[in-house]
């Protein structure tokens, strides 16, 4: 497909060429893009069928809004936007949800991170990293969505403070203090998980 | 000397501190060991790795979304490229109709009824009333559905009211020279919002988009554009 069609060997041709109705135009982009919006997406929601669907809504959404894209940003940046939106939009209903239920079970609702086992792995017997991976997800269910949506694309994609605002259309400010507060949960889930205390050598 | 805080060692991790945060990180020991500290366990969670998708999921994506995305691709391309063509079209037959209804009303249907009766005319009205309205609904939808963002670039739907301007106008003196009040007042209504996209910047801040789609949604406007659209239309084809 990409050898036959000049357009195809770049985003913005293969934009331009699905713009005129083409969609194998619009196939190559989602060739292109679908594993590293699936990781954004997964590293959200750490859930493989939650991410599976939002790659799916994530490129529907982009089809119909591609009018708008205005290539000021590369597509892969402005299709990362689309994904943390509709992961955020997820996680808040999800959150919202779960609020309620919380609010009608407190007595016997439980933090997740509490059921799970207390002890602090020796260097030895598990590499820092296994051991994180293992507990990254429950502690990454702790943030809220756009704590949780702020931290991957900074700490995962490198994104500015400045786009991740644009992206979850709230003020610079709000973007960098909604990282804060996701190491702040995350070293205060983790750290002690790991035998060590937060703000102290690992 | 006041340490830093862990907000501002998220900062220095990122490199995204000042210089002031910086210098005292360099010199300030137990700083700069909290900061080695943060570096390991961010590294570290960076480091955990994400399975690529399934494949038998990769195969089953382009299928599963192909339909939909033909479907949106090519209803926005005919819709478009359809209604750029309609444009001169419906601009003469408005004109047909609004010189016949001031100049000629009296004087060709008294001497020529067949020629061009007052019901083609008003069949013709009422087609090319609900076109308009058909179109008008179209750029007042994609504004009133479009996302808030840093900045949205509306030129197309501009273009679209522009041209929708004069036509309108020409709807509107009709309407109001038959005496139908109601009709009048919705093209007035609407000509002003059509005015508002026309002479906005290209690219809207999301406030100005808001102001935009709240002039939209001011009494009932997309409402009332959508309904007296296809009821305008459906009776013009009865008749």
């Amino acid at each position: 497909m990409e050898a036959t069609h000049g357009w195809a060997t770049t985003d913005e041709g293969a934009v331009a060429e699905a713009r005129t109705g083409n969609p194998e135009a619009f196939r190559v982009l989602v060739e292109r893009h679908s594993r590293s919006v699936y990781r954004l997406v997964y590293r959200m929601t750490q859930n493989e069928h939650d991410a599976e669907d939002l790659v799916q809504e994530t490129f529907l959404k982009a089809c119909r809004q591609l009018h708008r894209f205005d290539g000021r940003a590369s597509f892969g940046t402005w299709l990362y936007r689309i994904a943390a939106n509709c992961a955020t939009d997820l996680l808040r209903a999800r959150q919202s949800r779960a609020q309620k239920q919380v609010a009608f079970h407190a007595e016997t609702e439980e933090n997740p991170m509490e059921q799970m086992p207390s002890h602090a792995p020796s260097p030895e017997r598990l590499s820092l990293s296994s051991e994180i991976g293992r507990l990254l997800g429950p502690a990454m269910s702790q943030l809220s969505a756009q704590e949780r949506a702020a931290f991957v694309l900074r700490h995962y994609e490198g994104c500015s403070i400045e786009e991740i605002g644009q992206a979850l259309k709230v003020r610079p400010n709000a973007a960098k203090h909604s990282i804060f507060r996701a190491v702040q949960k995350l070293r205060r889930a983790l750290e002690p998980k790991l035998g060590v205390t937060a703000g102290s050598s690992l | 000397m006041t340490h830093l805080t862990e907000d501002q060692l998220t900062l220095l991790y990122y490199g995204e501190a000042g210089d002031v945060e910086a210098s005292h990180a360099a010199a300030c020991e137990p700083c700069r060991a909290r900061l080695a500290s943060l570096a390991q366990f961010m590294d570290a969670v960076r480091s955990v790795p994400v399975s690529d998708p399934r494949a038998e999921w990769q195969q089953r994506l382009w299928p599963a979304i192909a339909p939909q995305v033909a479907e949106a691709l090519g209803r926005r391309r005919s819709g478009w490229s359809r209604l750029w063509l309609l444009g001169p079209g419906l601009a003469a037959a408005l004109a047909v109709v609004f010189f016949s209804g001031m100049y000629l009303q009296n004087r060709i249907d008294r001497s020529h009824p067949e020629a061009f009766s007052p019901k083609s005319r008003e069949r013709v009205l009422l087609i090319t009333m609900g076109d308009h309205l058909d179109r008008s609904q179209i750029v007042l939808a994609e504004l009133a559905n479009a996302p808030e963002s840093g900045k949205t670039d509306i030129s197309s739907e501009q273009q679209l009211a522009s041209r929708l301007i004069g036509e309108n106008r020409l709807l509107r003196q009709t309407a109001q020279y038959s005496g139908d009040a109601s009709d009048a007042a919705l093209l007035d209504q609407l000509e002003r919002v059509l005015l508002d996209i026309a002479h906005s910047p290209t690219q809207v801040s999301s406030g100005e988009l808001k102001d935009l789609q709240d002039r939209i949604e001011s009494q009932g406007l997309l409402f009332k554009v959508r309904i007296v659209g296809a009821a305008d239309r459906q009776k013009g084809l009865k008749l």
